[in-house]
């Protein structure tokens, strides 16, 4: 599996009309490869569109990507909204199925971190997989994953909470038991940040 | 009156120990001038410090820094802990509410906005204060402020809210209402970003 990671930043105020473009180009480019969601940050790099979509390998991301460019229902649009781009590929890291439309809610947590090169991302997910099923006992996952182009060294995963309450409290509980930070996390992890997105309203993940 | 955000980006894990160490050395910087605030970051770049400091002018910040550092017990011993460091000096907007201790939070946003060059700023104050008041009868403001030092054609505001499920419905009231956000904007505003910041224990507002 590989996971595209796009983020739009757009000009202030232009937001409701970026995403109008880009849900009417969405329903065509959604018969080339699967939108697993399209969110909008809130809390964070403001005017921000971030999506996720999903292929079954890298050369199925090839073949979508040429197939676009000859095809009318290639990228939305977005010429004067548009002041920045992001793209990168990431692979998933263990855990169960990723991106699964449904419901877990409405307040979505990116986390960002870039770990040490070199030993980083197996020292990173060593610890990952030892605590992830008590962390999945607590709240679920909608994606963990690894850079495989782009910025590399990049683990990116993004947290559904019914509420930021909810988010608070999962977290506290998990600090508490010892589940989070994952062990040996902290002596690879060189930059850590986060961000709140809420989902547009044609994401497949609610 | 001048602020000093001085913002430091610390090594993931260290920063209950540098609380504390800061926390400890604070009584004696105190002689010299007291902090406004000490907030550390939830959501946005994680592990980092801001420390905001309230002077009457730059003299003042120079005589101060100057013999706050003869004592042997100040700066904290936190160095290896810090990975990058960063001072702004901000000027209140002339309607800014003063920094002063209080129980405001206990989660405060900090947005930060970049405008235009040339009118960027003026046309923002001159419609900030003229929408405020509808905007403060829904809830409080802590600061407004831009740089005088630092990157330039930038300014902030601190919002407290009791939670951010609270600051969540009261952004909603208040951009239903047209509370919020002022007329215009897109002519202004070049870029925003914001965070969310919990106050250290032994920060003054609270």
């Amino acid at each position: 599996m590989i996971f595209e990671l796009l983020r739009y930043t757009l000009r202030p105020r232009v937001m409701p009309e970026a995403l109008a473009r880009i849900e009417a180009a969405c329903a065509r480019r959604r018969r080339h490869s699967e939108l697993g969601g399209i969110w909008t940050t809130e809390i964070g790099p403001l005017n921000q569109i971030v999506m996720v979509w999903s292929y079954a390998d890298i050369s199925t991301y090839g073949r979508v990507q040429a197939a676009l460019a000859h095809e009318a229902d290639g990228p939305p649009r977005l010429d004067g909204l548009l002041v920045g781009l992001q793209r990168g590929l990431f692979t998933p890291l263990p855990g169960p199925p990723m991106l699964q439309p449904g419901r877990p809610g409405p307040i979505y947590e990116l986390r960002s971190y870039r770990v040490r090169p070199g030993v980083g991302v197996q020292g990173y997910t060593a610890g990952w997989e030892a605590k992830l099923d008590e962390r999945l006992a607590l709240s679920p996952l909608a994606v963990a994953m690894v850079s495989d182009v782009g910025p590399l060294n990049n683990i990116v995963q993004i947290w559904p909470y019914a509420s930021y309450a909810q988010r608070a409290e999962v977290r506290r509980v998990a600090t508490e038991h010892g589940v989070l930070p994952p062990p040996g996390a902290l002596d690879v992890l060189e930059l850590m940040e986060n961000l709140i997105m809420l989902p547009a309203l044609f994401s497949p993940m609610q | 009156m001048i602020y000093e955000f001085r913002t430091y980006t610390l090594k993931p894990g260290s920063m209950q120990e540098v609380l504390k160490r800061f926390g400890d050395a604070y009584p004696i910087r105190q002689k010299y001038s007291e902090l406004a605030a000490f907030f550390y970051t939830e959501i946005g770049p994680l592990n980092q410090i801001l420390h905001i400091w309230p002077y009457a002018d730059m003299n003042e910040r120079a005589r101060v820094r100057t013999e706050s550092r003869k004592d042997p017990g100040w700066p904290p011993k936190i160095h290896e802990f810090i990975v990058a460091q960063q001072s702004e000096v901000y000027v209140p907007f002339p309607f800014s509410p003063e920094l002063k201790p209080g129980k405001l939070g206990p989660v405060f946003e900090m947005r930060s906005y970049f405008v235009k060059p040339g009118d960027g700023l003026s046309k923002t104050m001159e419609r900030w204060e003229k929408q405020l008041p509808k905007r403060t009868a829904i809830s409080p403001l802590a600061f407004v402020g831009h740089t005088d030092l630092g990157p330039l054609n930038k300014y902030v505001h601190i919002w407290p809210y009791p939670s951010l499920d609270e600051r969540a419905r009261i952004r909603k009231h208040a951009v239903d209402t047209g509370a919020w956000p002022p007329p215009g904007g897109a002519d202004t505003l070049v870029s925003q970003e914001n965070s969310i910041l919990l106050a250290a224990p032994f920060s003054p507002i609270q």
